[in-house]
This record gives structure tokens, sequence and C-alpha cells, in this order.
């Protein structure tokens, strides 16, 4: 079975992929299925693969000096996903990917995903697009973290949050959004 | 959201990868050299981790084999009894430093030559994946209440969770000593 308008519509807001990025991707990408709550990528591993998301929500989080979970993203079918500067540097990674719900995820291998941008030096422009996405995601949180009241914190994420989100447990939105949970809770009832 | 088990999880992977890319590439030569007549080779605090190992992880693939399923969202409770806590505190080193000297039991004292050494660390391997699924498996099962019989015997018990801390904190202490010895036996490396 092939998932090409899956990566297709994954990739193409960056970049048109090209019939035979596609023919590469289709012979590469294994469908790998996760149960509610496993773990996806661990802590104190190296990652291994580039995903892309099948369907499933998943989250990101590290642990605080607490030994609390702080979950810092998410994931939902049409987006990439696992631990991108473990994979890139091959060093262990921080953070845990866990699976939510089930998931399905297309998984490209370390070799596989260098040996894409040496046979199509074109993709570069995608993983020039994709960091510059990262990077600026990650600037907009911090600003939102520093500068926003938990109210206006929770109204933006509301207006930027798809449908998929709305159907996980509460306790990890409450987490990204760094609000406790009967916060949120009460923040929810009062918008509803 | 606490996260017990995934702290333990990220420790034990911390530790996997510090025996598979420092120690594993070493000459065997500096495995199997000790510092003095008294003191072990670090192919013979590998065997002791073994050892260890073989004393506990049947009793906690057995637990979390018998144990049941957490309900949905249900959150993973720890207990710990002073005397868990002692020896979690003991064993566990404080920086590059191993708080206490410490005599192991003799059924704990590896013997070792040196046609053993791939075989050793072949072991540690497979015991180390099964300790890590034991976390893994944890992580979605009610072991509150379960108990571990220490190597002391039946009469003294780990709570699940202490046990499992208890194993983390004793291998940390051992991958101090690791690097003490080679410390010494790479900057003594007449007759290597």
């Amino acid at each position: 079975m092939s998932y090409k308008h899956i990566y297709q519509n994954a990739f193409e807001p960056f970049i048109r992929v090209s019939d035979a990025v596609t023919e590469y991707l289709d012979n590469r990408l294994e469908l790998k299925k996760f149960n509610p709550r496993a773990l996806i990528t661990e802590a104190g591993n190296v990652e291994r693969y580039f995903y892309i998301v099948v369907s499933g929500v998943q989250a990101g989080y590290l642990i605080d000096r607490d030994g609390n979970k702080v979950v810092l993203a998410f994931s939902y079918p049409g987006n990439f996903t696992g631990v991108y500067d473990s994979l890139v540097s091959e060093q262990i990674s921080h953070f845990f990917v866990e699976s939510i719900g089930q998931s399905h995820l297309l998984a490209l291998n370390k070799a596989d995903f260098d040996e894409l941008f040496v046979q199509f030096p074109e993709m570069m422009t995608w993983r020039l697009r994709f960091i510059e996405m990262i990077l600026s995601g990650r600037g907009q949180r911090e600003v939102e973290m520093l500068t926003s009241s938990a109210s206006e914190r929770f109204e933006a994420f509301m207006k930027r949050c798809p449908d998929e989100l709305l159907q996980i447990p509460q306790k990890y939105l409450a987490s990204y959004l760094h609000m406790k949970p009967e916060t949120f809770s009460r923040l929810r009832a009062r918008k509803n | 959201m606490e996260a017990n088990f995934e702290i333990l999880l990220q420790q034990s992977n911390t530790i996997k990868n510090f025996i598979k890319d420092k120690v594993v590439p070493l000459d065997s030569a500096y495995l199997l050299r000790k510092a003095d007549e008294k003191s072990w080779s670090v192919l013979e605090v590998i065997k002791h981790l073994n050892l260890v190992y073989d004393k506990y992880l049947v009793n906690l693939e057995n637990a979390v084999a018998n144990a049941e399923q957490l309900q949905e969202g249900g959150v993973v409770k720890k207990k710990t009894t002073i005397l868990g806590s002692i020896s979690v505190y003991s064993q566990r080193p404080k920086g590059n430093k191993r708080k206490f000297k410490m005599k192991t039991f003799d059924f704990f004292e590896p013997e070792i030559n040196n046609e053993e050494l791939h075989q050793t660390l072949d072991d540690y391997y497979a015991k180390k994946n099964r300790f890590n699924e034991i976390l893994r498996e944890s992580r979605l099962k009610n072991l509150e209440n379960v108990k571990i019989p220490t190597a002391l015997g039946e009469r003294v018990q780990f709570y699940f969770y202490q046990c499992l801390e208890f194993l983390i904190a004793h291998e940390q202490r051992h991958v101090v000593q690791i690097k003490n010895i080679l410390s010494l036996v790479k900057t003594d490396s007449a007759g290597i």
C-alpha cells in the first residue's frame, strides 16, 4: 500500500515532491504501529528514525528536576515527528515521544534520511524551511510562555488548536500550556 | 504529570549507552586489567552487574506479568520504605564519587577468565534489554503494592518501584567505579 498522499501532503506546504523523490520514499518508508502510551522515542537513547504521522496524536516531553513530565510539543496526522536534533546529531535525546492513543507512523531510518539529501539536493530546500518552521514555532512559544497569562495562553492555543488535540487527556494540554490541569479545566469550562 | 518510570528508563538508557560507547570499543587489555590486586577489572564489574540482574530479573518479570493493567488515565503510584530509601541513597553516587565503600556479598563476587569477555558483554546487553522492557511495561501496570525480595532473602523486600530505583542507583555506582578504573589503567598503561 502506498502512503504517497500522506507524505506528499506533509512535504508539499514546503516543496513540491518530484516523482523520483516519491519513488525513493515509497521504497524506504516503513509503517510502524504504536499502542496507546507506547514510547516512540526514549530519552537517553539516540533517535533512529524520521517520522511522518499517518494517524494518532503524539506528545514530546522531557522530565523536569521534580520528576514531572513537561510537554513541549504535539504532532498529529500530516506532521513530522520524532526528536530531530538527536537524529541529525546522533547525540542522546533529552526528550521522550509518546503515542497518546494508537498511532501509525511512516518511519525513515537515519541512513535513508541522510541519503535522501545526497540523491536529491533540491530536498535541502524542504529541510531549510522545516528548520525555520521549528525555530519560529519555538520562538513564538517562548514569547507566549514568558509574556502571557494562563488565560491568554489558553485562548491563543484554542484558536490554533486542531480538533485532534481536543480529544486527548487534558493533563497533556495543561502541561503544554504550563498550567495545572485544574486551571485548564476551569478555563475550558468558562469558554464552553 | 509524574514520570517515575520514565526517569528510571532515561537513566537506564544513559548507562547502557555509556557501556556501548565508552566501554565496548576499548581494547580488551583495558577491560581485563586491574588497578591493583584487590580491586576489580572493568569486565569484573560488568560480570557483577550481570550477577545482580540474575538475582532480580525473573522476580521483576513475573511481577509485571501478573500485575493488572492500569485503567485509562490511571496514575502510577510508588510506595517506599525507609529501609528501601536508605538502600537507594547509599548506592547512588554523588557526582563522580561513590558515597560509601562497601563489600559485596560472596555470591555477587565476579569470577571471570579472559575468554569470557564477549560473552560477559553480550550477557549484559541481554539483561539490560530485559530490565528496560520491565521499565516500559511497568508504566502501564498497577504494581503499587507488589514487593520483590532483596538479595538478603524473602524476609527483606523492596516495594516494586524502589527495587528498580535501587538497581539503577547500584548500576550508577558501578559506572563511577568503571570510570575510575579506566582513568587508572589508562594512565598506568605499562604492560598493555
